[in-house]
């Protein structure tokens, strides 16, 4: 028909208006497509308080039930249920209890310190971190403890009487006695610590909360997975091999 | 060497043009082959001639969302996720009140488009196969509808997949393996796991007979009007080399139906979140888990789509069929008018195209109109009721005896050139034709069955009046038709000229700009989740997508003049 070539200004000028209006559409629906595609967290507002118990029994676990310097790695999950931590009762090269007294942790990462609960139990010898790996999020067999004596893949010199939480993913070392303080990098973090509360009267141990670094790979402790279902009042400890890890 | 150095300075410091870069047509548009259309196509009136296109863009709006969607639907916890979505998605509300209008709008443009094809005779030679694909369409999109509809768990899922299940297990010989196709093995997680496959399986399948429905469109062309083609099939376009090219003035014009498109759908069930007492058929949300003591009061009803069906099974005459009753009102309803249609190109196969040409086709077409809304509306208005044989003759009967012997009435006039209808106006005349006669058979069907159970003076008086209503709406529609045809000539003329100063559609479109703007900053501040805050944003944005279009529509016309 007749269009006109000229104008040109005017033209240009709606088509301006056109690629601002049509920006401000797309800036307002990419704006929903991206909060919307971002998931929502998903988790907990506190720490549940839980008694740990036996996996094949259900009933809780006293401290005969974990063995000194266990070859095997106890391991239950906390706060939410996709969360690995370990429960360890440190002995000596001899298996015999080792006390283990509070200690302020430093976090290499941050220059930050914690301080760490220290033992539970009846000899003050168990303690618990998370058992995932704080450097890239290995978790067990792949992290675990070695006893005192046992020596640590690629760290010869790394001698101590209660041993080590080690990663054979990258190598990073923990000191279960001194509250999972980093030995050795590559990690910048200690492991988070759990705190346990242990009833002297029916020899039972319950997990309270967590302190330190938050859980490897989570937005927060409370958050990223899904929490045990309303009601749960325990959490499951099984035993998993580590030979050959 | 100096001056060498000078020029490419120079040369650095103009600023390259967008087109001196990329040329002037980068993606190669014009290579594309998309066929240009008249204009009369993309003026007043000439949605008409889009509703293809309109489904496309549900369509594709459909795909965005429910991606978006699957990324948060878990089908073993269905009703809990679904909620999730409304309540703790950031924008989740807005994706699934949205996608749920979405398909509703697909579904109802899929049977506009139809019927639309089906009164113009584009089912004739050479389209023969694009219409049966498209009946094909038709029949999976409702399915896909079915199987999203069921997806949410709450209580009229529930009652959906049920009812679906029981239809499918009463298949003879085939039921069982139907059921375990379809609904999975019992377990709650096996069916909702299923409906959400086939949810996107059909998908799938609409995609590729889409492709292949789009291809025969290109291919075979536009419809030309009637009177270009002497009434007669085939009808071809030959007058393409003439027409405007595609781009840029069909591709700003389709940006523009896109820009309403996505404006409105996302815009009415935004609306629609915000009303109270919003109707279970139409609600944008869930009802109530089927757990929940509130379930008992949301009356039973499928998907307002397939309402007619739901209510053609409380026929008392299908009762004959004993466990078949349902399969067997499903068959009559449902499989029998599909299966018409799919054959259609080989039942009528003639080249008349007019609609008076071919009266049986035109008259089965209102009359599966009409039965649609008749038996959608009574499903409505009385889910569940069982329906004896007298009142089923009664309502539905009349309209099968006016329409009929109107249209053929209509036809011999039509064949002895007393009666014309210009193709122009032939869509809104039988709009007309249609509505008048849907609510006057309704009525009379109503008041006739209350005459057969009551006669008194007062039944007998509305049963006159209403039938006399539809009489008049059937003569009335005629004389309106003969009378634009008249004036259909001049006023086309007229109506098609547009025009706008340059400087006001300047004004106009910095002013819809600046309003874009500054609805979208504020609906920025709004609360991401929630289905309240989701609503008002959905709002904001659906209108700055219609401003976004109305640009373009002022821009077409100030420089198209289109």
């Amino acid at each position: 028909m007749n269009e006109e070539p000229l104008d040109r200004g005017k033209r240009n000028f709606l088509k301006a208006m056109i690629v601002v209006s049509a920006g401000a559409a797309a800036a307002g629906a990419l704006k929903g497509v991206v909060q919307n595609i971002i998931s929502p967290a998903a988790g907990l507002t506190s720490f549940p308080t839980l008694t740990l118990v036996d996996d094949v029994t259900g009933l809780p676990i006293h401290t005969s039930d974990i063995v000194v310097n266990s070859s095997k790695a106890y391991i239950f999950y906390y706060p939410l249920d996709n969360d690995p931590n370990f429960l360890i009762r440190l002995g000596d090269t001899n298996d015999n209890d080792v006390r283990i007294s509070p200690y302020n942790v430093q976090i290499p990462a941050t220059g930050g310190v914690f301080r760490s609960p220290g033992g539970a139990g009846p000899y003050g010898s168990v303690v618990s971190f998370s058992a995932i790996c704080q450097h890239l999020g290995c978790v067990p067999p792949i992290i675990h403890y070695y006893k005192g004596g046992i020596p640590i893949p690629g760290q010869p010199t790394l001698k101590s009487s209660t041993g080590y939480i080690h990663c054979n993913c990258h190598g990073s070392t923990y000191d279960p006695a001194n509250g999972a303080k980093v030995v050795t990098p590559p990690t910048q973090r200690p492991l988070p610590n759990v705190i346990l509360d242990y009833d002297p009267a029916t020899d039972t141990y319950r997990v309270k909360s967590m302190i330190g670094p938050t859980i490897y790979g989570k937005p927060s402790d409370l958050e990223g997975g899904t929490p045990f279902p309303s009601g749960t009042t325990t959490t499951r400890v099984t035993q998993i091999s580590t030979a050959g890890a | 060497m100096v001056i060498k150095m000078v020029d490419i300075k120079s040369k650095f410091r103009k600023i390259p043009t967008v087109s001196s870069v990329l040329g002037n047509d980068p993606l190669h548009i014009d290579e594309l082959p998309l066929k240009k259309v008249p204009d009369y196509m993309r003026k007043r009136g000439g949605i008409w001639y889009w509703t293809g296109a309109l489904i496309s863009m549900a369509f594709v709006y459909q795909i965005i969302s429910g991606l978006l969607l699957l990324l948060y639907y878990v089908p073993s916890d269905a009703y809990g996720t679904t909620a999730g979505i409304i309540n703790t998605v950031p924008y989740g509300s807005l994706m699934l009140t949205t996608h749920l209008y979405g398909a509703y709008a697909m579904i109802f443009l899929v049977y506009v488009h139809m019927f639309r094809n089906y009164f113009f005779g584009s089912y004739k030679k050479p389209r023969q196969l694009q219409w049966i694909i498209g009946v094909l369409l038709l029949a999976i999109t409702i399915g896909v509808g079915y199987f999203g509809y069921s997806m949410t768990g709450d209580v009229l899922s529930i009652d959906a997949t049920d009812v679906g299940r029981g239809i499918a297990q009463s298949t003879p010989l085939l039921g069982t393996a139907l059921e375990a196709i379809f609904f999975g093995n019992g377990t709650a997680t096996s069916l909702f796991t299923h409906m959400l496959a086939w949810h996107i399986i059909l998908v799938v399948g609409i995609g590729s007979l889409f492709g292949a429905h789009f291809w025969l469109a290109e291919a075979n062309g536009i419809m030309p009007a009637h009177r270009d083609v002497n009434h007669k099939a085939p009808a071809i376009d030959n007058e393409e080399e003439k027409h405007k090219k595609w781009y840029p003035y069909n591709m700003s014009f389709m940006t523009q139906i896109a820009m309403y498109s996505f404006g409105l759908l996302i815009l009415i069930p935004s609306v629609i979140a915000l009303l109270p007492n919003v109707p279970a058929l139409f609600s944008p949300f869930p009802q109530v888990a089927p757990s929940s003591p509130l379930a008992a009061y949301v009356p039973a009803y499928p998907p307002w789509f397939l309402l007619f069906v739901y209510k053609a099974v409380d026929f008392s005459l299908f009762n004959a069929a004993g466990s078949l009753s349902a399969l067997a009102a499903t068959a009559v309803f449902g499989i029998v008018p599909l299966v018409y249609f799919l054959m259609l190109p080989f039942i009528d196969t003639n080249d008349d195209l007019h609609p008076l040409s071919r009266p049986l086709v035109t008259s089965f077409g209102i009359l599966g109109i009409i039965y649609m809304i008749i038996l959608s509306l009574w499903g409505a208005l009385t889910p569940g009721i069982p329906v004896s044989t007298p009142e089923v003759i009664a309502v539905l009967v009349p309209p099968f005896v006016i329409v009929v012997s109107g249209v053929f009435v209509m036809s011999r006039l039509y064949k002895n050139g007393r009666f014309r209808i210009t193709t122009g106006k032939i869509t809104s005349s039988f709009l007309i034709f249609m509505f008048v006669m849907v609510l006057a058979a309704y009525s009379f069907g109503q008041n006739f069955t209350m005459t057969l159970v009551y006669t008194n003076g007062l039944n007998l008086v509305s049963t006159v009046f209403t039938g006399g209503v539809m009489i008049f709406g059937a003569v009335g529609t005629m004389k309106s038709a003969r009378i634009s045809n008249a004036q259909a000539n001049d006023e086309k003329q007229r109506a098609n000229v547009y025009q706008i100063s340059k400087n006001v559609a300047m004004v106009l479109s910095a002013l819809l700009a600046i309003g874009t703007i500054a609805i979208v900053y504020i609906i920025s501040q709004l609360d991401p989740v929630g289905p309240v805050p989701n609503a008002e944003f959905g709002i904001g944005l659906g209108f700055v997508m219609i401003f976004t279009g109305t640009i373009l529509r002022i821009y077409r016309a100030a420089f198209y003049n289109e």
